[in-house]
């Protein structure tokens, strides 16, 4: 081992591991997880933020079934309760079966945490705002789309900034639901096999979520800096 | 319901049929989504009573589920109390007034905070296997409790860190009058308050661990789900024990965030009358407009050109800064570097006047912003965590430029 020389060891295990393939099944993960978090979030903040009962009572029942369980165990319940045990079917290729069930993990565990962050962008604008656009003449939609919504989507920048961040890392989790291809499975077998360059294969694996996630940070906090309603 | 509020009028007679029609189509959608669930799971069996019966023998209560909460608790209870120490070094680190030290423990604070705990609890339990450095019974659970220490403890440096940058600046300023040198200032002053201030946001830090100490069945440790999931094989009804599983998660953790919740409500009361008092005698503004938000002097007041003071504290003490620090503490952290250079050369007096003569004379300040400045300055934790990020965007943005806006404007009138 010794002699081989770290350098080369080190090179070689880029031949025989695809460490950026891996890389891009967790951002493939992030970016079909945002999506469809973004879009069942969003519906749980409007049901939350409804003066409808039912609809509020629904959405509060979800975020805090969703936010208080380990995504670990709603990955687990997936593979073993939803896809063995009740024989739900996503795909019929196994690896996309299991890529779409990870999706769905992280979505409905995400989506929570979404409508969170949205609603408390709603909570960002003051009521002040809502009494002067009816003040003026604006009926329900007008006022909501002119003037509440762009205020409470400013607000939210920073927390859904937050809970992409959180989502991306969370993305590694999908292992646990049977998506043998991405960073964490991958780390797994390479530190089973070369256990003489531990330390800088985890290095490795750690840089890369450093260059994926801080530009994110930087990114809305930027973002939500330049678009900060001033009050 | 203040949500409400902001969206909706009062409904009248046309808006609550309308809103009494939705009930019921609410209802009915919540009620068909449920249905279809329940009809998926007796189409496959899964209401047999041999299903669900082994759950309730004591056998899987007293050698699976109860070890195994325990086992998670255990492991949870480690992770935050060794995160705190972590937290409370490397946080006074990051407040240091050597470059070097405030450099070095930055980036150990940010790097912990950007890799997943997951990564992190395979390789220390490969490190741990491979040097021996733990009794092989225990590589488990010192893995999980390291990865889930340095994670947690980069969390609680930040909210260390900003719950320092979100006290009164008069709290320094007394501190040194005094004759402490910066670093006492630091220990004896502002740290224990500052922590004080985090128990909220470190109970609702509590639940993220307890979540997260899930990710041990990754590794073998012998933790709640790993165990329902042995009970489950035992018993050929892993879907069952797993919904057991979750439901203790979710009651631990439902109680864990009411409890933060009423300390961080208790803790607004006594929060208030600290943050209430600035450190200079109180002006007319006060009994005008009881609210009058303390961060609004602190604000003003350090952005004073230093005044022996180490670079860091000038930055602006917004208190919205510990609020944001546990979802979004990078927010508060950006800001205030870049802002602290626009405020410098502006002399002090004016400053602190100008803002209250903003607050005092104008309804916007006396009426709104304390409200949420309030909540913000008091307010720390998980289940405002989103809002209180986003408020800390806003209020420490709106805060000092509305003061900056007067103070420019001052001069001139």
């Amino acid at each position: 081992m010794r002699s081989d020389g770290f350098v080369s060891q080190f090179a070689d295990l880029f031949d025989e591991y695809d460490v950026l393939g891996a890389f891009w099944v967790n951002i493939q993960l992030t970016l079909w997880s945002a999506l469809f978090a973004g879009i069942l979030g969003t519906i749980l903040a409007l049901f939350r933020i409804s003066p409808i009962p039912s609809l509020r009572w629904a959405g509060t029942a979800y975020v805090n079934i969703f936010r208080n369980t380990p995504l670990t165990i709603i990955m687990v319940l997936l593979s073993l309760g939803v896809w063995t045990q009740l024989g739900v079917q996503l795909s019929g290729d196994f690896t996309t079966n299991f890529f779409r069930f990870g999706v769905v993990g992280l979505s409905v565990y995400t989506a929570s945490f979404v409508c969170e962050s949205i609603r408390s962008g709603v909570n960002t604008v003051p009521i002040g705002q809502a009494e002067a656009a009816r003040s003026i003449g604006l009926s329900f939609l007008p006022a909501a789309r002119l003037i509440i919504l762009p205020q409470a989507f400013r607000g939210s920048i920073a927390p859904l900034g937050s809970t992409l961040i959180a989502l991306t890392k969370n993305s590694t989790v999908a292992s646990v639901v049977g998506v043998s291809t991405e960073t964490s499975g991958l780390l797994k077998t390479m530190l089973e096999f070369h256990s003489s360059l531990l330390v800088a294969i985890f290095l490795t694996f750690a840089l890369g979520y450093v260059i994926l996630v801080i530009p994110v940070g930087i990114a809305t906090t930027a973002l939500s800096r330049r678009l900060a309603v001033k009050r | 319901m203040s949500t409400q509020n902001v969206l909706f009028d009062a409904p009248g007679p046309r808006g609550r049929r309308t809103i009494l029609i939705g009930n019921v189509v609410g209802v009915v959608v919540v009620l068909g989504v449920l249905a279809v669930v329940v009809q998926r799971f007796a189409d496959k069996g899964q209401f047999a009573a041999d299903l669900w019966s082994p759950l309730v023998h004591a056998d899987a209560w007293t050698n699976f589920l109860i070890p195994g909460l325990v086992d998670t608790l255990e492991a949870a209870a480690m992770s935050i109390v060794l995160a705190l120490a972590f937290g409370l070094v490397f946080g006074l680190g990051r407040l240091a007034s050597s470059r070097t030290v405030r450099w070095v423990s930055g980036t150990i604070v940010e790097f912990f905070r950007a890799v997943p705990v997951l990564l992190m609890m395979i390789f220390f339990f490969y490190v741990f296997a491979v040097y021996d450095v733990f009794r092989s019974e225990y590589v488990p659970l010192a893995a999980v409790v390291v990865s889930l220490t340095l994670y947690n403890g980069a969390v609680v440096a930040e909210l260390v860190r900003s719950g320092v940058h979100g006290l009164p600046s008069g709290q320094r300023e007394a501190a040194l009058a005094t004759g402490l040198t910066s670093g006492q200032s630091l220990r004896s002053i502002e740290v224990p308050q500052a922590l004080s201030a985090m128990l909220p946001a470190l109970l609702s830090q509590l639940v993220v661990v307890l979540k997260d100490s899930a990710l041990g069945s990754a590794i073998g440790y012998t933790e709640l789900l790993q165990q329902a999931r042995r009970l489950g094989a035992k018993d050929g009804n892993i879907l069952q024990s797993l919904l057991v599983a979750a439901v203790i998660f979710i009651i631990v953790n439902y109680l864990l965030t009411l409890v933060a919740g009423r300390v961080r409500r208790r803790r607004r009361h006594t929060g208030e009358v600290r943050a209430r008092s600035p450190s200079r005698p109180p002006s007319p503004r006060t009994s005008a407009s009881p609210r009058s938000p303390g961060w609004a002097t602190a604000a003003a007041s350090d952005r004073a050109p230093g005044s022996g003071r180490t670079e860091h504290d000038r930055r602006p003490a917004h208190p919205s800064g510990w609020a944001g620090s546990l979802s979004a503490s990078r927010v508060p952290a950006r800001h205030t570097t870049s802002r602290s250079s626009t405020a410098a050369g502006i002399p002090r007096g004016k400053v602190t006047t100008a803002s209250s003569v903003e607050v005092g004379s104008d309804g916007r300040g006396a009426g709104v912003s304390p409200a949420w400045a309030r909540r913000s300055a008091s307010g720390l934790g998980q289940s405002a965590q989103a809002s209180m990020s986003s408020r800390a965007a806003i209020s420490s943005r709106s805060a000092p430029s509305s003061a900056l806006i007067a103070a420019s404007a001052g001069p001139g009138a």
